[in-house]
């Protein structure tokens, strides 16, 4: 293939596409990037045969149609250290060839062949959510997930797909969080029955491809993957094996205190009252008494602390005990002007945080 | 026709020989054990063949007259007791009147004795049960005992002896703890107490060859020197020890000088030799994180407590004994052990191979030289000395509002140049002190270093347990399921909750937050696989340290970790704050000493 390219166009969308280049050598072809060049247009593809990208390039005048096999990290890097607006671009299997005025790369390819494939969108039943929508769920949820070294089935977000609404669910087993958000089913495509769970790359990668406007984005959950529909991006992955546990039962059914917090000053005093928690053992005391919250923290080699933040509060005395880090990381992705509720049962039951009616977030007190 | 009947004299004491006399080194014990009841000074064995074809033990002692000589071998005949109720007051060796009888009914034997008081001694043989007339004998005081053909009578049990060498080997080591039992004590408290204030001389024999020759001055140091060698009795620490009436003295060897069995755990109970698992256990306990699992300490104890404080008349060869306060002496042990250790410094010395070293090889013991110079006390290691520190804290005091007492203070700042430290394959520091160069495995110290951190954390206050809001299903075998279930409380205790799920599954439902990274599966997995190895019940206190090991290892820098030059001035610097630096958790150790004095050696400049 041969052409002209946009440098800051085809930067943006390596970097999009580079999100899903495998972090361990498995494959060593997976490191790089593939690049589609038909009439008039050109797909970069990325995977690491779990998840997947097809991207669409802007800005790039093809010459000559083609694919070509490019390193990820040299081209990535020649992207950002050149400053020349427009690079000429030619590739075959044997070499890929970079120049600008003033200069030239030259690097070893590999046969586009042997790059594995990514399906592309075809699909007839799938939901549609807005791209701002969708991209705020994600926030709310991701960064809940449990890490590798947990439970398998827990590292990924749940969907759920009704006719007119997607909820999102993701929990480490401490707590659970759960957004839920408008989306329109097509051809009768539902999750009833099915726990598809998308793992947790998938869902960044995908978040990152999404903008905040009203452009559409299109999701198609199958038996054992999930294709995703940008304006630019096919995301490709595969589903997370295992039983999501049943996130339904943990919810509370009683209904205890109510408690109403302004983010900003809240996220603040935890902030500050965890200063003084130890590195791997990580306690904040929350004390509720009339109109005052008290936040303490005793680390036995850091120190203490001891934070009053006002509140409208005129409910019996509660202390309860969270690690700061469960609560700071969800309100880190609500938005600064939020309101929530705060549901308590007592110091041992789960606490529900609450922000309008499309989030809720669970999380399992210290005792 | 009556079935049942009355065993022959000669049936009975080939069955009971069964039980007593298993082998010549059996033969030999209880032989020398008759020479030391009979009051002893030197003992001469003589061993032909591995003791098969012959075994004399030629003691100095009171003798036996005439009269008596035909009943010593008659079953349950005996001069050290007298009634039944002395059988609670023993102090001597024996006192079943079973050992010449048994003996003598599967072999044979010539009884040659005089007693101090009379012209001349008698002699008499008994061969395979059947006594010989007693005869006039002309020999020195004492007694002179001779075991020919052991077992020839019994020809299974012939076959079953093993070589001559192996044999001999078991003799070797029945006269070594006899000799190690029956030695001039080296502390003087317990010879002004009249307890082994004096040494027997013993000699052993094989095929007209010395193996050892142990003058009755020799010490315990020397005698354990003659035995194992300088390896070990030059790694030795002494320990003493009280408690009401019992007494516990002995050395224990470094933790350097571990074995891969506990055989060379030498326990002596009132000057007897016995095996006993409680003490074992208090002395592996004692070692307890100075050693690899699988590896055992080395002792040399003795327990000297009031005859009616033990029970000795309950294993055929009196191996084994019963305590009456066995707690309260598994305690003696343990604390008397545990705190001398605390005592030393255990850096462990760096080895130097063994082809470099000019000094004599190792191997077998040389023979031991009657006017050799007693071997030199060992010499602990000098303490380690830590470097000079500002006493004054750097930080300003905290704020008043916070109640100082329990914020704790701020390490001491540094005064003296910062040693010189570098770091080798990203894994090992290797750093200058006074004494010598220190090589560091950085993940042991720091684990070790975590370790107490944690361990500290924890004794200061209640640990924090993170509750799990959907718990995690742990599939074990049902053994471990049930095991687990068992140690439910104790689990609990450590914040660790556990469920039955049923059908081999454990619910987790909740976890320490200290353990915060790793997930609750794995904590469960390593607690399970703790309890399963164990074959008693582990202590709260064990499951404890595992746990806490299990943090520790976790969290601390890894080998193949660069660290920065702050990083590791900073782990050095924390080596002098913990208690015990050196070995990790695991037992390992966690630093070597490349001493000054060995490196100026092996350039030859002293």
């Amino acid at each position: 293939m041969k052409a002209i390219c946009d440098r800051e166009g085809l930067l943006s969308a390596c970097q999009l596409a580079s999100a899903a280049i495998p972090a361990r050598d498995v494959k060593p072809i997976l490191k790089n990037l593939k690049a589609i060049a038909t009439d008039g247009r050109c797909t970069l593809m990325a995977t690491d045969m779990e998840v997947g990208i097809r991207l669409d390039v802007q800005g790039l005048t093809i010459q000559e149609p083609g694919e070509a096999i490019f390193p990820a990290a040299k081209l990535l890097a020649i992207l950002r250290e050149t400053r020349d607006d427009k690079l000429a671009i030619e590739a075959d299997p044997s070499a890929c060839i970079i120049k600008g005025p003033s200069l030239e790369f030259e690097m070893p390819s590999e046969d586009p062949a042997q790059f594995p494939d990514l399906p592309t969108f075809a699909e007839d039943k799938y939901h549609e959510i807005t791209s701002g929508t969708l991209r705020e769920m994600i926030r709310r949820t991701v960064f809940a997930t449990a890490d590798e070294t947990a439970r398998y089935s827990m590292t990924g977000v749940l969907w759920e797909l009704d006719e007119n609404v997607a909820r999102l669910v993701a929990t480490d087993g401490r707590r659970l969080a759960l957004a839920q958000g408008t989306a329109t089913g097509h051809g009768g495509h539902t999750t009833k029955g099915q726990a598809p769970v998308v793992p947790t790359k998938a869902m960044s990668l995908l978040e990152r491809n999404l903008q905040d406007g009203e452009e559409t984005v299109k999701v198609c959950l199958r038996p054992n993957e999930v294709l995703f529909r940008t304006e630019r991006a096919v995301v490709y992955s595969r589903l997370v094996e295992g039983r999501f546990p049943d996130y339904k039962q943990v919810m509370p059914k009683k209904q205890g205190v109510r408690i109403i917090l302004q983010a900003i000053p809240f996220q603040a005093a935890v902030r500050q009252a965890a200063i003084m928690t130890d590195e791997d053992s990580k306690r904040v005391v929350f004390q509720f008494s009339k109109d005052n919250l008290t936040l303490k923290a005793h680390g036995a080699t850091a120190g203490r602390s001891k934070v009053d933040l006002p509140i409208e509060y005129d409910g019996r005395v509660l202390e309860v005990s969270f690690n700061p880090s469960y609560v700071v990381e969800m309100l880190k992705v609500l938005p600064s002007d939020a309101e929530l509720s705060l549901d308590l049962i007592d110091a041992a039951s789960p606490a529900l945080f609450r922000s309008g009616a499309n989030y809720s977030y669970l999380v399992m007190p210290l005792t | 026709m009556s079935r049942i009947q009355q065993l022959p004299a000669l049936v009975v004491n080939k069955i009971a020989a069964g039980e007593v006399i298993e082998r010549p080194a059996s033969v030999v014990k209880e032989l020398l054990e008759n020479a030391v009841d009979a009051g002893s000074r030197r003992i001469d064995v003589e061993i032909e063949q591995g003791g098969s074809d012959l075994i004399r033990v030629v003691d100095d002692g009171c003798g036996i007259v005439a009269a008596d000589l035909p009943l010593a071998f008659a079953s349950h005949a005996t001069s050290k007791l007298a009634s039944a109720d002395d059988l609670f007051h023993i102090e001597t060796m024996g006192f079943r009147g079973e050992a010449l009888a048994s003996i003598g009914g599967v072999a044979q034997v010539t009884l040659q004795s005089r007693t101090r008081g009379e012209p001349s001694g008698a002699a008499i043989t008994c061969n395979g049960g059947e006594l010989s007339e007693a005869h006039p004998w002309n020999g020195a005081p004492g007694t002179r005992i001779e075991v020919r053909h052991l077992f020839y009578n019994t020809p299974v049990r012939r076959k079953f002896l093993r070589t001559p060498s192996t044999e001999m080997g078991h003799i070797s080591e029945t006269f070594t703890r006899l000799s190690l039992a029956h030695t001039r004590s080296s502390f003087e408290s317990d010879v002004e107490r009249g307890v082994r204030a004096e040494g027997l001389h013993l000699r052993l024999r094989h095929n007209d060859k010395t193996v050892y020759d142990i003058p009755a001055s020799m010490v315990l140091l020397d005698r354990i020197a003659a035995f194992f060698g300088p390896d070990v009795s030059n790694q030795l620490y002494a320990v003493q020890g009280f408690q009401n009436a019992a007494t516990l003295t002995g050395y224990i060897a470094d933790p350097a000088c571990d074995r891969g069995t506990a055989r060379m755990q030498y326990l002596f109970v009132n000057g007897r030799w016995v095996r006993d698992r409680t003490l074992g256990h208090a002395v592996q306990e004692a070692y307890r994180g100075l050693l690899m699992t699988g590896r055992y300490a080395v002792a040399f104890l003795f327990l000297d407590l009031p005859p009616e404080e033990v029970d000795v008349n309950v294993h055929p060869t009196k191996a084994e004994v019963r305590f009456r306060e066995s707690q309260a002496l598994h305690h003696l042990v343990f604390s008397t052990i545990r705190q001398r250790l605390h005592a030393e410094n255990l850096t462990a010395r760096l080895q130097l191979p063994s082809t470099i070293q000019p000094t004599e090889s190792r191997g077998a013991p040389p023979p031991v030289n009657l006017f050799a110079p007693p071997l030199p006390l060992p010499t602990p290691l000098a303490p380690f000395e830590p470097p000079s520190r500002a006493s004054e804290p750097m930080a300003a005091p905290p704020a008043a509002s916070i109640e100082s007492t329990t914020v704790p203070s701020p390490p001491p700042a540094v005064s003296h140049t910062p040693a010189k430290i570098i770091q080798l394959y990203d894994s090992y520091l290797v750093v200058e002190t006074d004494e010598g160069m220190l090589v560091i495995d950085q993940h042991a110290l720091h684990e070790r270093i975590l370790f107490e951190q944690i361990k500290r954390r924890i004794q200061s206050g209640p640990l924090e347990t993170q509750p799990l809001l959907i718990p995690e299903p742990v599939e074990l075998t049902a053994e471990q399921a049930a095991r687990t279930l068992e140690y439910r409380d104790a689990l609990a205790e450590l914040g660790l909750g556990v469920e039955d799920f049923g059908g081999g599954t454990i619910l987790v439902t909740s976890y320490p937050a200290l353990l915060g990274r790793r997930s609750p599966q794995a904590i469960l997995r390593a607690v399970v696989d703790h309890l399963i190895s164990k074959e008693r019940a582990p202590s709260r206190e064990v499951l404890f340290n595992d746990l806490m090991s299990l943090m520790a290892c976790h969290a601390a820098v890894r080998a193949g970790d660069r660290l920065t030059p702050e990083q590791m001035a900073a782990l050095v610097e924390q080596r002098q704050l913990a208690d015990d630096t050196h070995h990790c958790p695991h037992g390992r150790p966690t630093a070597l000493l490349f001493s000054r004095h060995d490196l100026e050696r092996q350039f030859r400049r002293v």
